[in-house]
């Protein structure tokens, strides 16, 4: 027979809260987005209740992570959970702000728009997915889906910079819209950061699932199965880390970028 | 890199009351001057274990021990190893506070007086008075008692309170000089702050000695030692750091024990 049935409760509710919040947050990154795309103003004003939504429950659930931690003393994958949960709302509250970012640049266009996006609805489309996924892999405990994330955010990245390329090809055809332009990379951006926070997610399910505190990194080297390789690997890690920093100059800096775009 | 020789080498216990296995195959090795924490449910064997270590089971009739338990590679249930002598080496202190019906004193220049001391040339001495004053006063300050009892010597020791007296039977385990001391549920019969003096007690001692402490409390366990042993049936399920045990336990056992899942 389970025992600790209060404590038990207590954790179930937690789970619903943060299930709950990653409602309310992809509720608002969806309505941002569609406030862009249809341009229906009353929307903004949903967003803006949702941000402040989101914010209520980010203090809520964490007042409950410290009453769980101080009643119950919470140990192994309980206290995993406890901690994750309070990691994860900062996150799912930073995409309810990035929600409402998005939703004030609508209204600069009023009705001015480029006639052929493919990239940026596309990128909203997955991001907006990446919130609830990353929400259901917690309240699941999927370690392993949650790793994917990241590979879906390289897929963000990339069309982050087609988007960019994008925009810098209408702006050189008619500087009128290099102000619409700077705001649909903006938008692009934001949607950007609500992925890279869905992959924090990600992240901390893997080690609320696994104990293993793993580095997303690690992901893109190389790990050899052999035993020998084990030392390759450390060297390549060591070598990475020892690599020159990029020159800090900010003019040449930004005209880099700027021509590799 | 210079491997460390662990302090007891435990290879496959097993113990029996008669017909009843109470531990089973437990492979261990404790470390010299770390503590580490036995838990586990009530029956588990935690006590068993513990009390193999200085061959108190001996005492128990119908009790048989199978398998080594070696103290720094001397097997202590080998051929003419006197029991006494291992006891010498390895103090304990249990769950109730048991002082001797003495003086404060006494109870701890009891054992010195009967064993004497040995000296740096392996000759034998009795101690003198001047000399058991001396290591009486060095226990109980090394036992963090002196200050409260250095002016009443001579008093009954059961006029102290439960948290004093636990103290005192860790002083009297010290005065002997013993390498390692075993303590079976030490704070279990404490209030929050003669444990809390317990347990800031036992991790100075460990500067000095090899200690093993069986516990029902596991926030005990986790506050105080550097390895921790899950007992479950007589079986040693998992055996690991600290940390590691109570952040992320390997065997679903142990998981199912700390997290209050298993009743």
């Amino acid at each position: 027979m389970a025992t600790r049935l209060q404590f038990a409760h207590e954790m179930e509710e937690l789970s619903k809260e943060v299930e709950e919040m990653g409602e309310l947050a992809r509720l608002a990154i969806e309505k941002a987005v569609k406030l862009i795309v249809t341009g229906d103003y009353y929307l903004k004003d949903e967003v803006r209740k949702l941000d402040k939504e989101l914010y209520r429950n980010e203090l809520m659930i964490e007042r409950h992570c410290t009453d769980i931690i101080a009643l119950y003393t919470p140990v192994a994958s309980d206290l995993r959970r406890v901690s994750v949960s309070w990691k994860i709302i900062e996150d799912l509250s930073r995409i309810g702000r990035y929600a409402w970012d998005i939703a004030e640049i609508a209204e600069v266009f009023d009705g001015q728009k480029f006639k052929k996006l493919v990239s940026l609805p596309q990128m909203a489309s997955q991001v907006v997915g990446m919130v609830p996924d990353s929400v259901d892999y917690y309240t699941t405990g999927n370690a392993v889906e949650a790793r994917k994330l990241f590979d879906r955010d390289d897929e963000i990245d990339e069309l982050y910079d087609t988007i960019f390329r994008e925009m810098l090809t209408y702006m050189f055809e008619d500087p009128k819209k290099i102000t619409i332009g700077i705001h649909y990379i903006l938008i692009a951006r934001y949607l950007e950061r609500v992925a890279d926070h869905a992959c924090n997610i990600g992240e901390r399910v893997v080690y609320m699932a696994t104990g293993d505190r793993w580095d997303p990194a690690d992901r893109k080297r190389k790990i050899p199965a052999s035993k020998n390789g084990v030392e390759e690997y450390q060297r390549e890690v060591a070598k990475s880390r020892k690599e020159p920093t990029r020159p800090t100059d900010v003019g040449d800096y930004h005209q880099h970028e700027l021509a590799e775009k | 890199m210079v491997i460390p020789i662990p302090k007891i080498e435990v290879q496959d216990l097993n113990v029996y009351f008669e017909k009843n296995h109470a531990l089973k195959n437990v492979d261990i090795n404790i470390e010299e001057k770390e503590i580490t924490a036995i838990i586990g449910p009530s029956g588990c064997g935690k006590s068993t274990f513990i009390r193999c270590v200085n061959r108190m089971n001996d005492l128990v009739l119908g009790c048989t021990v199978k398998g080594s338990v070696t103290v720094d590679g001397k097997d202590i249930y080998g051929k003419g190893v006197d029991a006494v002598e291992v006891r010498k080496r390895i103090g304990m202190v249990f769950q109730r506070p048991n002082p001797f019906p003495k003086s404060i004193f006494e109870n701890i220049a009891y054992a010195p007086r009967l064993h004497g001391f040995v000296d740096e040339e392996g000759k034998h001495h009795s101690y003198n008075k001047q000399q058991l004053k001396e290591v009486v006063e060095w226990s109980l300050k090394r036992a963090a008692l002196w200050e409260e009892v250095s002016d009443r010597l001579d008093k009954s020791a059961y006029n102290l309170s439960g948290g004093q007296q636990q103290r005192l039977c860790i002083a009297r385990a010290l005065a002997i000089k013993p390498e390692i001391i075993l303590f079976d549920e030490p704070c279990s019969a404490l209030d929050p702050i003669a444990t809390a003096k317990i347990e800031d007690l036992l991790i100075d001692l460990k500067k000095d000695y090899t200690v093993l402490i069986v516990t029902h409390n596991m926030q005990q366990a986790a506050r105080v030692a550097d390895r921790t042993a899950y007992f479950y049936l007589g079986e040693l399920i998992e055996f690991g750091e600290t940390k590691q045990i109570f952040e992320r336990p390997e065997k679903d056992l142990t998981e199912q024990y700390i997290t209050g899942r298993m009743g």
